[in-house]
């Protein structure tokens, strides 16, 4: 799972000084006026004789300066510009927010039973951005409360339809692999599910134990009326299609996968009937994530060969070790005691060993239904 | 499976589009053409991906044939196969053959020659 750290698409200081060192006349003027308004006569007497020179970068602008300037250009942008900086900003905030969600413990497997725990987390999280994640739009007065309000829901509308779709993708990817596990009668095997929208992963492989309870979304209607409504609405149209696309993407991965997963599990009872041990680890992209699978097959005659082989070695070296002991004690052979003693814990082990092999093969007999 | 294609060339989206009040005709236009778009390109994907999966069965039916004449000459496999199919890949790894019994075939020996030696020293 490859994590791309978010980029900003454009930044938002340079963009804006561009578009001061750029503007009209009219603009100027009432960038201006604010100016003159909020900081005082001598500093507005500034900006306006060096503004040439800033214009032809023959002087840098100093800290400050830049500063106050900021907070006078966006509000004479035109609605259009006003948009696509706050855009910018909101969409860079979610997407570090997600990706440091998604981010941290990434490389843990987490079990089936919190797959729910895990939207409902993350759903919880989107709910909670308000206005004070962006401070400097908003206390600045750059963003009415309510501008600000209004994108934040578009966004939130956005990732949650997201997140509803990702969560309805992963249901279905178990339920086809349950379905499969049932048609083919596979009852163990070991498997993995990465969930691509939140980068999490998960142990599957008691998929057919656990049941996951359906998980209900909070929906919301969406309602634009602002002066952004506009552009708002084209930023609803665009993750609309991007979804669409999701979908139709997720089903297409789904149909394949389904047929894969046929392909492999028939595969897999067909090498069955031959004498040979199988290992088959496969992985499949789904419609919400990538399932990985391991499956693993000793035929019986082998393990039946393997018990009969470890009970006669085990049987072989009791016997060996008591006529040993049998004979030095009879004879009184001195000399054997420090033999008899390796000989006593190389026993112990090898018939730990032995036993825990006989075991796990009877398991094994008795797993592949004999 | 045709039927299971065209499914991605539903006309949901773009009801949705031309239904949108505030954008021109262009813009609908360009946002349709996006979709259809889209949906030529996941189509293409889905039937090269089908025919991928359809050559991993190919493969493994060679693979398996292979393997079921070896069996019968009771020659012992190793072997270890990758293919990628439509939507990933499978490695399979096989080892074995037929199964001999030279083991406790050795090791009955060995209890003989243990029971031998006992014999012969308790003489």
């Amino acid at each position: 799972m490859n994590l791309k750290q978010p980029i900003k698409t454009i930044n938002v200081y340079y963009f804006l000084t561009d578009e001061f060192l750029k503007c009209d006349e009219v603009t100027f003027r009432k960038i201006g006026n604010l100016y003159l308004e909020l900081y005082g006569q001598n500093a507005y007497k500034y900006m306006v004789k060096t503004y040439p020179l800033w214009k032809v970068r023959a002087v840098g602008i100093s800290g400050q300066t830049f500063r106050r300037i900021l907070e006078c250009v966006p509000k004479f942008l035109s609605d259009e510009k006003r948009f696509y900086i706050l855009k910018a900003e909101v969409l860079y905030f979610v997407e570090k927010k997600h990706f440091n969600l998604n981010n941290s413990n990434k490389n843990k497997t987490g079990t089936l039973s919190e797959v729910n725990q895990y939207f409902q987390s993350y759903e919880s999280i989107i709910d909670k951005f308000n206005n004070h994640n962006l401070a400097w739009f908003y206390g600045n007065g750059i963003f009415s409360e309510n501008e600000l309000w209004e994108f934040l829901q578009v966004c939130k509308y956005s990732i949650q339809k997201r997140l509803s779709l990702s969560y309805e993708q992963v249901t279905n990817d178990l339920d086809l692999l349950r379905s499969n596990l049932n048609k083919y009668q596979i009852r163990e095997f070991k498997g993995d599910y990465s969930i691509d929208f939140l980068s999490k992963k998960m142990d599957v492989s008691d998929v057919n134990k656990i049941l996951v309870e359906p998980l209900n979304f909070t929906s919301f209607e969406l309602t634009l009326n602002g002066r952004l409504k506009k552009f708002a609405e084209k930023y609803i149209i665009d993750e609309l299609l991007k979804l669409d696309f999701t979908t139709k993407e997720g089903s297409a991965n789904g149909l394949i996968k389904s047929n894969d997963i046929d392909l492999l599990f028939n595969q897999y009872n067909d090498l069955r009937k031959g004498k040979q041990d199988v290992a088959i680890k496969s992985t499949f992209q789904g419609e919400g994530g990538v399932l990985t699978i391991s499956l693993d097959f000793v035929p019986n005659q082998k393990l039946t060969t393997q018990i009969v082989n470890k009970s006669a070695i085990l049987f072989l070296l009791i016997s060996a070790f008591g006529l040993f002991t049998y004979f030095s004690f009879k004879y009184k052979l001195g000399w054997a005691g420090f033999p008899l003693l390796i000989m006593f814990f190389f026993l112990l082990s090898t018939t730990k060993t032995s036993i825990d092999q006989i075991l796990s093969n009877l398991k094994q007999l008795k797993k592949n239904g004999k | 499976m045709e039927n299971e294609i065209a499914k991605y060339e539903n006309n949901k989206i773009i009801d949705v589009i031309k239904k949108i009040p505030d954008l021109t005709d262009q813009e609908k236009t360009s946002l349709i053409q996006k979709v259809l778009s889209d949906d030529v390109a996941i189509r293409n994907s889905v039937l090269t991906r089908l025919a991928d999966s359809q050559i991993a069965i190919n493969d493994l039916v060679a693979v398996q044939g292979e393997i079921t004449a070896l069996n019968k000459q009771g020659m012992y496999i190793k072997a270890k196969q990758t293919i990628k199919t439509g939507s990933g890949n499978v490695e399979i790894e096989m080892k074995g053959g037929d199964a001999k019994l030279i083991i406790p075939v050795l090791v009955i020996l060995g209890i003989i020659i243990i029971a031998v030696l006992a014999i012969l020293f308790m003489r």
